[in-house]
């Protein structure tokens, strides 16, 4: 497996795409295979889509309610922002049925999100806006009996973005120790919350055909399935993911140390030669990447570059594969090669491209580590480790930490604090911005620095001494020792960057989080926050216990039959 | 009311770390106040008891004394088992690796029931420990097999009325003959009461299945003390979150 010095630098964890392990990939496997049972018991709009939907949804192991509420917002007071308190739709997913008492009770709280209570028969809390672009285009056509242009849907990708979905014990909910252990369809990390999301994608376009059958009833059309299954969830992501990512070290060792194990045994399964049918597939992979790449609609001129510079080198690599196929396949060219020539020649998007598209080969290698992605976040203090042997540990394990000075201004020129605006995390400017003497603890870099520089000091008079005697003498480096020996039996985890320094990128940290997840289309809208798509090419419904190749990554423009080609009408 | 574990550990880290206390203090007496509630311990209506000294307490901790071989006595200087628990269980346990066991005397330390969850979590580290505390005409002792997720909670009639605010840990590789260790130095006689870990399994049970009830004062109490550590917003911080 790669190096923790290697794949834990921020811009290359701000690389990572989607993969086979991300959790969307991962739910919709299981729901398909297990076929689940999704329908509405209620679906009480009004003629404006207005109302409230509640849908029984029969998993393999147990029934639940995903229950919405569609309300009318004045696109004046439409914010994606986690301090906005109104939105268009809002929705709890609940563990079994629910009956008119607790509808009621959900009606009364679910649309006021953070200024409501839940309780612990909720999972998820979560709440959507329209995309003023797509929504009432997508409605207008279908009323004149028209399909959408798909190209006009590829500029945005969706007719609703969720700002937030909240789970794990948030508001009164159920706890996730809860879930996981209670209910096995939702044990994996963020299964929930994805789920929660996957649906507000199909009542999304339940609610187009809704609204457009309302207002025209003999002459409107349903969405051609395709253009259908073109359509994902929006996302917008800012900084309150990024804590989390430095909150969770065990966490994210286990989903990285997955993903590097996944990525490992495609590497080996190569490491004899290819053959001609995982080299068309990867061909054929590369063509659809270059493609989609090419369909992302951003503002941001450095993704843009980005996006431009991956699109040539794959179509180089493409060109190569096509033109040297059976060369390639008489020299016994490994995986490793291509790999190591990546890393030596191309961008750094493009090297983990090509890594969550040689994961993507081997379904039959890499789908099993999706049940390893949990893990207890459980830090332990070794108290009779000695000094001298904590002090090695720092220096091989954190010498990344060990190398920045922090003497320098710009190493200690931002600050993270929690605002009083819903606790939203924000990122300071170090003597600018007010709040420093609250900061978060996040700089774990400089934790490790004051640590050992604390370590040191003590040694010269206690050479021999232990953990449990410094921590006597300075108490307050407690938790920093305990991190650090848990770490240290880890091999990923801690993020190498100062994540303090005036040019940090936060929007990395969301990139790799976002990229578990499942998301794609990044479109960052400045260094602190990023919209995607969620679920954009997954299956619907509909699919669901039909045959089913899991072939839905880097999702591109459907190719329209001509019963359903816009023109035809 | 009634919130989750999760939430309550969210709320419990800020506002202890309102009052003053360092990261690892804080996560430490976090997990101490919702193991004892969790497991029937009453560590809310203890946290709410402890907030008063807690306000004033200067985040003090236990102070070396004296340490022979495998014997040490810290001074909590009056502070809180949140803040000096760690520490006291912590240099018990390096002693008994070091020495083949450890005795480790808090003299002057407060909410000394909280010292449960460190017990365990020290267990799962291949030590077996013993606490024992005497609070006014009862004494209290917890013991924990190496391993085991759930203390013995034992109460006795206390021969005599203390005011002694010392708590003694004792700690080993099994528990038996941490147990002698103990029986050697103290004998406190037979209990009269005993909460088997049965009993502590179910109350964990309902409380995760249910959330945990807690008192609106002690909730809008945390909710005040968590106000502490953030920041006032304004157009410029706004511009921190990405506007």
């Amino acid at each position: 497996m790669r190096p923790a010095s290697q794949v834990m630098q921020l811009n290359r964890l701000g690389s990572f795409h989607q993969s086979r392990l991300s959790f969307m990939r991962t739910l919709v496997r299981r729901m398909v295979q297990e076929n689940w049972q999704i329908n509405s018991t209620v679906f009480d709009l009004d003629t404006e889509g207005y109302g409230t939907a509640v849908y029984e949804v029969k998993a393999k192991y147990g029934t639940y309610s995903y229950v919405l509420f569609s309300h009318y917002l004045d696109p004046e007071n439409r914010n994606d922002r986690v301090i906005a308190d109104q939105w268009d739709l809002t929705m709890a997913l609940c563990e079994g049925s629910v009956d008119a008492e607790q509808l009621e009770f959900l009606r009364n709280n679910v649309p006021k999100q953070e200024a409501g209570r839940v309780d612990s028969r909720v999972f998820v809390l979560s709440r959507g806006n329209r995309s003023g672009r797509t929504f009432d285009y997508v409605v207008d056509q279908l009323t004149q009996g028209r399909q959408p242009d798909v190209d006009v849907i590829a500029e945005v990708g969706y007719l609703y973005r969720t700002t937030a979905a909240y789970g794990s014990g948030k508001l009164g909910m159920a706890d996730w120790e809860k879930v996981r252990t209670k209910h096995r369809d939702f044990a994996r990390p963020f299964a929930a919350e994805m789920f929660t999301c996957f649906m507000l994608r199909h009542f999304s376009l339940q609610h187009a055909d809704y609204i457009a059958a309302q207002r025209a009833p003999k002459t409107a059309v349903k969405l051609d399935d395709d253009i259908k299954r073109y359509f994902g969830i929006g996302n917008s992501t800012g900084l309150g993911m990024a804590p989390f990512l430095i909150n969770h070290p065990l966490l994210i060792n286990q989903w990285i140390e997955q993903r590097e194990t996944a990525l490992a045994r495609a590497i080996m399964a190569g490491r004899e030669g290819l053959d001609t049918a995982i080299l068309d597939r990867f061909a054929s992979g590369t063509a659809r990447v270059i493609q989609h790449l090419g369909e992302i609609s951003t503002g941001d001129t450095q993704q843009n570059i980005s996006n431009g510079l991956v699109r040539e080198e794959l179509q180089e690599l493409e060109h190569w594969l096509r033109a040297e196929g059976k060369n390639i396949i008489d020299s016994h060219y490994s995986w490793a090669e291509l790999v190591q020539y990546a890393e030596c020649n191309w961008h750094i998007e493009t090297q983990e491209v090509i890594n969550s598209m040689l994961i993507e080969l081997y379904p039959e290698l890499v789908d099993e580590l999706e049940e390893m992605m949990a893990v207890e976040e459980d830090q332990h203090l070794v108290p009779q480790m000695s000094l001298d042997d904590l002090k090695d540990l720092i220096e091989d394990k954190y010498d990344w930490a060990l190398a920045i000075d922090f003497s320098r201004t710009e190493s200690q020129g931002s600050f993270w604090y929690r605002s009083e605006e819903k606790m939203e995390p924000r990122l300071g400017q170090t003597y600018v911005d007010m709040g420093m003497e609250k900061q978060m603890p996040l700089a774990i870099g400089r934790m490790v620095r004051e640590c050992y520089d604390e370590i040191c000091i003590y040694m010269t008079e206690f050479p021999q001494q232990d953990v449990a005697h410094f921590i006597l003498q300075q108490p307050n480096f407690s938790g920093a020792i305990c991190r650090i020996q848990t770490m240290a039996r880890s091999q990923y985890g801690d993020i190498r960057e100062n994540l303090v320094h005036s040019d940090v990128l936060p929007i990395h940290l969301l990139r790799c989080k976002l990229s578990f997840f499942g998301v794609s289309k990044f479109d960052p809208r400045s260094r602190l926050w990023v919209r995607n798509t969620m679920f954009q090419g997954a299956p619907l419904i509909s699919d669901f216990g039909k045959p089913f190749f899991d072939d839905w990554q880097f999702p591109i423009k459907p190719v329209l039959s001509s019963t359903s080609d816009p023109s035809v009408g | 009311m009634r919130v989750s574990r999760n939430e309550l550990t969210a709320s419990l880290k800020k506002a202890f770390e309102g009052l003053g206390f360092s990261v690892g203090d804080y996560q430490d007496a976090t997990a101490m106040v919702i193991w004892s509630e969790m497991h029937g311990l009453n560590g809310l209506q203890q946290l709410q008891d402890a907030l008063p000294s807690l306000y004033s307490c200067l985040c003090l901790h236990a102070k070396l004394i004296r340490n022979d071989d495998n014997y040490a006595l810290l001074n909590g200087q009056s502070s809180s088992i949140l803040l000096c628990g760690s520490q006291t269980v912590r240099l018990a346990c390096a002693l008994a690796r070091q020495q083949g066991s450890g005795q480790v005397q808090l003299d002057n330390c407060h909410n000394r029931r909280f010292i449960a969850q460190r017990l365990v979590s020290a267990a799962q580290s291949d030590s077996a420990l013993v606490a024992y505390w005497v609070e006014g005409d009862r004494a209290f002792k917890l013991s924990v097999e190496s391993g085991a997720k759930q203390p013995i909670y034992s109460e006795f009639a206390s021969t005599a009325i203390s005011a002694d605010q010392s708590l003694m840990i004792f700690v080993g590789n099994d528990l038996a003959a941490v147990e002698a260790k103990f029986s050697a130095a103290i004998n406190p006689g037979p209990p009269i009461e005993t909460t088997s870990p049965d009993t502590m399994i179910n109350s964990y049970n309902d409380m995760l299945e249910q959330g945990i009830e807690i008192d609106d004062n002690l909730w809008h109490e945390l909710d005040n003390l968590v106000a502490r550590v953030l920041v006032e917003s304004t157009e410029s911080s706004r511009a921190g979150a990405g506007d």
